[in-house]
């Protein structure tokens, strides 16, 4: 009987299931094609159509990636788009749960002026914001051979402190954190105070462990966009080949700025580029953030639901 | 909490003492301040001043290191009468205001459909967010190789559904097309998260309650669902127009701004005009122009949907 009626009720929902199967099948399109192609030698790419079909695991492709000259550029690269995970994941996160915890528990005066002045920075593009830091920091005075005028150098451009300055408050942070930290229920606070918990106790004791699947998301949202970061590391460390973040280098790397092996390959009357081999390093960019967003699916919803993220 | 304050006439009390008991009586001021004084001193130098840095720019043809000269309005002038400059600006509003027609119905129908009691759903949700957080970077290279004459995947489609070969880098039309195609694959997943939580958050209730007054399938979707998406689609609009005017990586990438100024964007002239043509003040208040536009654009919309509800 309950067969039957599952039986059933999977025969009602099938032509949605057909529909949803086929739309992510062609949302998956392109990085499933990159994956594939991937994993095909040259002439068997040219030879397949729409969609290369690896007959067996072929890492030729990574194997020319993983060069002696080119590993130490990524492992770089890796390492700065790392460092910047975390310098951005602990002081915006540490000082965004500082300011939602004042903003959403003390009383004084000037509180929703401060919250108002905080969010608005986030209804601006962020050009506007980003040609003057990039200014401030080119003629930033007696730095990177700049003079007390703040001319003849470069500043802080193709520096490191360039890419970890600008943005450390995430006005989007603490409203997430101050959406969540109303969530939680006040006596919990108010209890750990009795027992002598000073501010800090209180929101390291009380507030994170409430606050962990928000953080959860709030360390992935910033791998990812330091992961894929292009516009601002463009403008401040182009001309830095050693401080390239991950978005920015694979992408050099992919157009043929970072010299790899058997990127061309000679054939008759000419050369031709090895398409598998730059679909190898897409692959290889595009799997970290979505592995990582894959496994903590989970976290995203909850953590956007508990910060009342309704309509 | 301030069972230590005795009381004493505060006559008999030293300066540092009486300063000690106003901290103490105003603990959630001093608090508050300590905290959101260094964020806000962070702020000011990277938000406000910035924004106010990029006006005073605007006015000048500074060239980012020589002196300048103010000009007036001259650059803001050259922005609306420039015919170049004019052509830029509708291009970028056609990628927003298309993208987003095509993206959230899109974004909405898929968002009801995964609202549904289904199997997998969380799978079909994933890979319908995977886009999102995938680089612009490496996918506008990946698109650069799909389009390649010889071994794009995009002429093999083309040529074996039995069209022509397309020669996609001279192709207006076709590059339109592509960079829609690359906007709403990338943007369509985060539409259909806000728009689940939205409709995880409309009460059982009030389905329950309708169904008992006979209303059908349709009228509780009619009257039930839709006005309680109202906030979210505004919200949706907003941000998805905001964003869409902000569109970067593929035009840089994939089509330069070509052929013939057809596909440049604003956000790409700006780059173009401070980092190649050397012209801070034309960018910059190109910078302004944009973020004028968007927050005009966003306050339109937000009181033309608040009407159409109130109505």
């Amino acid at each position: 009987m309950n067969r039957t009626r599952t039986f059933l009720y999977q025969i009602r929902n099938s032509p949605l299931h057909l529909f949803l199967i086929v739309t992510s099948a062609i949302m998956m399109y392109p990085l499933i094609y990159g994956l594939f192609a991937s994993m095909v030698g040259m002439e068997e790419f040219y030879r397949a159509g729409w969609m290369p079909m690896p007959t067996s695991l072929n890492f030729i492709n990574y194997i020319s990636i993983f060069d002696p000259t080119v590993v130490p550029m990524m492992v770089r690269s890796v390492g700065v788009t790392l460092f910047r995970t975390l310098w951005y994941a602990v002081v915006s996160g540490g000082s965004a749960l500082l300011a939602a915890y004042a903003l959403a528990r003390l009383r004084f005066r000037g509180k929703e002026f401060v919250f108002m002045l905080l969010l608005s920075s986030t209804m601006l593009p962020g050009i506007v914001y980003q040609l003057p830091i990039y200014i401030m920091m080119a003629r930033f005075p007696l730095l990177g051979g700049n003079d007390i005028m703040g001319q003849g150098g470069s500043g802080m451009i193709n520096t490191m402190p360039s890419l970890l300055l600008p943005g450390l408050v995430a006005p989007f942070i603490i409203f997430l954190l101050r959406q969540s930290i109303y969530g939680i229920p006040i006596e919990y606070e108010e209890a750990a105070r009795i027992d002598g918990a000073n501010f800090l106790q209180v929101l390291w004791y009380v507030y994170v462990p409430f606050l962990s699947p928000v953080f959860v998301v709030i360390l992935i949202n910033t791998f990812v966009a330091q992961w894929n970061d292009y516009l601002w590391p463009l403008m401040v460390v182009g001309g830095n080949p050693s401080l390239l973040p991950t978005g920015l280098f694979f992408q050099r790397m992919m157009a043929g700025a970072i010299p790899l092996k058997n990127v061309q390959v000679a054939v008759p009357g000419g050369t031709i580029t090895n398409i598998p081999l730059i679909l190898a390093i897409a692959t290889l960019a595009t799997l970290p953030t979505v592995l990582l967003y894959s496994f903590f699916q989970r976290y995203f919803t909850e953590g956007m639901q508990g910060a009342g993220l309704k309509g | 909490m301030n069972s230590s304050l005795s009381i004493q006439p505060s006559g008999s009390l030293s300066l540092w003492e009486r300063w000690q008991r106003y901290l103490r009586q105003h603990r959630d001021q001093t608090l508050a301040w300590t905290i959101l004084t260094p964020i806000l001193i962070y702020y000011f130098f990277f938000s406000i001043v910035p924004v106010l840095t990029n006006l005073v720019i605007s006015f000048t043809d500074w060239n980012g290191f020589n002196a300048f000269h103010f000009v007036g309005l001259k650059n803001y002038f050259r922005f609306f009468e420039d015919k170049y400059y004019r052509q830029v600006f509708s291009n970028t509003a056609y990628f927003a205001v298309v993208s987003m027609v095509i993206g959230l119905p899109l974004g909405v129908i898929v968002a009801l459909m995964l609202n549904q009691q289904i199997r997998a759903r969380g799978i079909y949700r994933t890979l319908w967010y995977i886009p999102t957080v995938t680089s612009g970077a490496i996918i506008s290279q990946m698109v650069i190789v799909f389009m390649a004459p010889y071994g794009g995947v995009f002429n093999l489609i083309v040529t074996g559904l039995g069209f022509k070969a397309v020669i996609w880098q001279t192709d207006v039309n076709a590059l339109r097309n592509i960079i829609l195609g690359y906007t709403v694959w990338k943007g369509v997943g985060s539409t259909i998260v806000l728009y689940l939580a939205a409709l995880q958050g409309i009460p059982r209730e009030l389905y329950e309650a309708a169904m008992v007054d006979g209303a059908g399938r349709f009228q509780r979707f009619w009257y039930i669902t839709v006005p309680m998406l109202t906030n979210m689609t505004t919200f949706v609009f907003v941000t998805g127009i905001i964003g869409g005017f902000q569109i970067f990586e593929p035009i840089q990438l994939i089509s330069r701004g070509g052929p013939f100024n057809s596909t440049n964007v604003v956000l790409n002239q700006i780059y173009n005009d401070a980092f190649k043509n050397l012209d801070f003040g034309i960018a910059t208040s190109s910078a302004t122009i944009l973020a004028l536009f968007l927050l005009f654009a966003s306050m339109i919309s937000m009181r033309a949907m608040r009407q159409g509800e109130a109505a």
